[in-house]
């Protein structure tokens, strides 16, 4: 029980990244220092604002790809999950068989 | 045993913490490259890097215990290294799947195409994937005895991987070389972002691991008990 919760958990803490990305940021959080990040430019959103199109274009497949990763782990969680009751079924009728048989005389040695 | 397990509980607790309060936030402080004039062709997608090489990371994780676990079975006939390479396996495709998408919606926006037939990266990526798919095939429908063939389509992804790997150093055309690896390929306010997101999905990957053994392990327990009960003619009834 609690991996599962520990499971959602990070799954839903991993749903925070893209909702978070999409809002306005109020400053930037990132400087580039001179000499030491030549060729990197701080994310202060403006520099998406003035593509146009492609800024927003981008925003798009960083959204898209993001969703994609987190759609295919919560499916995965999902099919793991549906699968654990399944067999948990499966375990919970062969002990109501195996109870069944054992009560029935001449049936079986009972040694499963 | 509870210690020990109380103990994976704190640390796996304290990691989703940390994803959840850092990882977005440093993903958004990072800084994007721009080119000699001061334009960022790339704009905001350049962020894709920060869950498509993660995610690669743990498809090649996979890889590697998905044959670790076929060479324990093939060799000890490990029932439990059957079961860790059923999970991988799957993990590999879940991942894999997750690069194989991600990688062309930033392949759209640097090379202008989703995707090149002639790079042997995107190739090979692309053949290391149908691999595990086609393990996964052949454990579902080959019947008894497929956990062998399975195991050497294993041993074979795991040849497959550091070809995929080394491919942008052999025969580079297209997808960026390592700059993970490369001593200042990344900014260091990137590299911060970068390795937390690293570190996230590792987690996240043993997790995911770690459940689908569970499973496994607990179908082999009740097959197991279907055979037991069947030798007892208790099934018979």
């Amino acid at each position: 029980m609690k991996r599962w919760f520990v499971l959602a958990l990070l799954a839903a803490a991993l749903h925070v990244a893209p909702a978070l990305a999409q809002s306005p940021s109020p400053a930037p959080t990132a400087t580039a220092k001179p000499g030491s990040s030549e060729g990197w430019v701080a994310d202060d959103r403006a520099a998406n604002m003035h593509m146009g199109d492609q800024g927003f274009q981008s925003t798009t497949m960083v959204t898209a790809s993001y969703a994609f990763i987190w759609l295919a782990v919560l499916a995965f969680v999902a099919s793991v999950w549906m699968r654990s009751g399944k067999v948990e079924r499966e375990m919970a009728e062969l002990a109501e068989r195996i109870r069944r048989a054992e009560g029935t005389p001449g049936s079986g040695t009972g040694k499963a | 045993m509870r210690p020990l397990k109380n103990l994976s509980f704190l640390v796996g607790t304290l990691a989703v913490a940390a994803v959840m309060l850092v990882v977005p936030r440093m993903i958004l402080a990072a800084p994007v490259p721009m080119d000699t004039n001061g334009v960022t062709p790339m704009a905001y997608a350049q962020k894709i890097f920060y869950f498509h090489v993660p995610t690669a990371w743990c498809a090649y994780l996979s890889v590697f215990f998905c044959a670790g676990g076929s060479i324990a079975h093939l060799m000890k006939r490990s029932r439990a290294g059957l079961a860790i390479a059923t999970a991988a396996a799957e993990l590999v495709v879940v991942f894999g799947l997750c690069v194989l998408v991600t990688g062309p919606l930033w392949g759209r926006m640097q090379w202008g195409r989703w995707w090149d037939w002639t790079d042997v990266r995107l190739v090979s990526t692309l053949i290391l994937w149908m691999t595990f798919v086609a393990y996964m095939f052949v454990r579902r429908y080959g019947g008894p005895g497929s956990e062998k063939l399975a195991s050497g389509l294993a041993l074979f992804g795991a040849v497959d991987a550091p070809i995929t790997y080394f491919a942008v150093f052999f025969w580079n055309k297209l997808h960026p070389q390592a700059t993970v690896v490369r001593r200042g390929g990344m900014a260091p306010e990137m590299a911060k972002a970068f390795f937390l997101s690293l570190a996230a999905f590792t987690v996240l990957y043993f997790l995911l691991l770690a459940i689908r053994v569970r499973l496994e392990r607990a179908r082999q327990r009740l097959d197991d008990a279907h055979l037991a009960a069947d030798e007892a003619g208790l099934l018979d009834v």
